[in-house]
């Protein structure tokens, strides 16, 4: 049975631009990983094809079957999470563990506000 | 509503239907694609699915190439549309290094020319295996052919958005409307739900 958990510092869910995010990274699988990866990244979700832009990808060493790592990842201005009738913008982090192909998503919002910007026609 | 939150956002449709055949359910099981395994095997992996726009042809390559990655062979995806109809600059210098246990997967073989066309089959003649998907039959033996319904629809309709403003839709209108495209009805279907609160 494997179980990935991604937990930002603080319990934390909104972010703004530019400030670190802090967190730690967690599994358990059945055998000693060959790779663990943690992305940064934001998407587009609506009626249109879907956009992704990697920001940043950290590779954990030498990872045991069971085990957690803290991650500090700087994170860009922009853009903002946001949502309109069309199209959102998501930010995540994403776990990712091979062999396997385990995934973990944690969402989170990224705006000065910290609050998902809402666009209203 | 926000576009995330929409019951109909492409992703959402993509990830939660599957291709379905007009009496199957529209199901994440990939059902259809391991149908069709028997059949690749006696036309040496050289084959086309068949069908109209919006018809499932995409989404069942995209199964199929799945179901056959997950045995072992290399997918070789070339993706055409009228936005991008012709074949990657690279293409070529990528095709001289096909051989056993790839499988080219074209999605709109249709966009290309004869001369485009003679062009793939030889440059894919060391390969395992060449799919396409394309609106008429003639350029590859059929696999199957890709249909649609209303009842179709209305099934892809409930398991969306099983409540809400897209649930009372009238059907079989929508699909008359869109000519038989589900992918179109469920554009419409977006609209609504993103406009209704």
């Amino acid at each position: 049975m494997s179980a990935l958990r991604i937990e930002l510092a603080g319990g934390r869910k909104a972010f703004t631009p530019g400030e670190p995010l802090s967190g730690r990274a967690s599994w358990r699988v059945a055998d000693a990983p060959s790779s663990v990866e943690l992305r940064l990244f934001w998407y587009t979700s609506g009626k249109g094809t879907q956009d992704v832009g990697i920001v940043d990808t950290s590779s954990f060493a030498a990872p045991r079957a069971e085990d957690g790592r803290d991650f500090t990842l700087p994170l860009p201005r922009e853009p903002y999470s946001f949502s309109g009738h069309l199209i959102s913008v998501v930010w995540a982090l994403e776990l990712l563990i091979e062999p396997g192909g385990y995934v973990e998503r944690r969402e989170f919002v990224l705006s000065p506000t910290g609050k998902e910007v809402v666009l209203r026609s | 509503m926000k576009a995330r939150e929409n019951p109909f956002r492409s992703t959402r449709v993509r990830s939660a239907i599957r291709y379905a055949a007009p009496h199957d359910d529209p199901d994440d099981s990939r059902s259809g694609a391991l149908a069709l395994l028997p059949r690749l095997t006696p036309l040496r992996h050289r084959a086309a699915i068949v069908g109209p726009h919006g018809s499932g042809k995409t989404t069942l390559l995209e199964d199929l190439a799945h179901v056959l990655a997950g045995r072992g062979f290399r997918i070789i995806w070339l993706r055409l549309d009228t936005d991008a109809p012709r074949l990657p600059r690279d293409w070529g210098e990528h095709a001289g290094r096909l051989g056993d246990g790839d499988i080219v997967c074209l999605d709109g073989a249709e966009q290309l020319d004869p001369i485009g066309w003679a062009r793939v089959r030889w440059r894919t003649r060391r390969a395992t295996g060449l799919i396409v998907t394309t609106h008429r039959p003639g350029r590859l033996p059929t696999l199957t052919t890709c249909t649609t319904s209303p009842a179709l629809l209305a099934r892809i309709i409930r398991r969306l958005a099983p409540d809400g403003p897209a649930a009372a839709a009238p059907v079989a209108a929508l699909f008359d409307r869109h000519h038989g495209n589900v992918r179109e009805a469920l554009r419409e279907l977006y609209d609504v739900c993103a406009t209704a609160s």
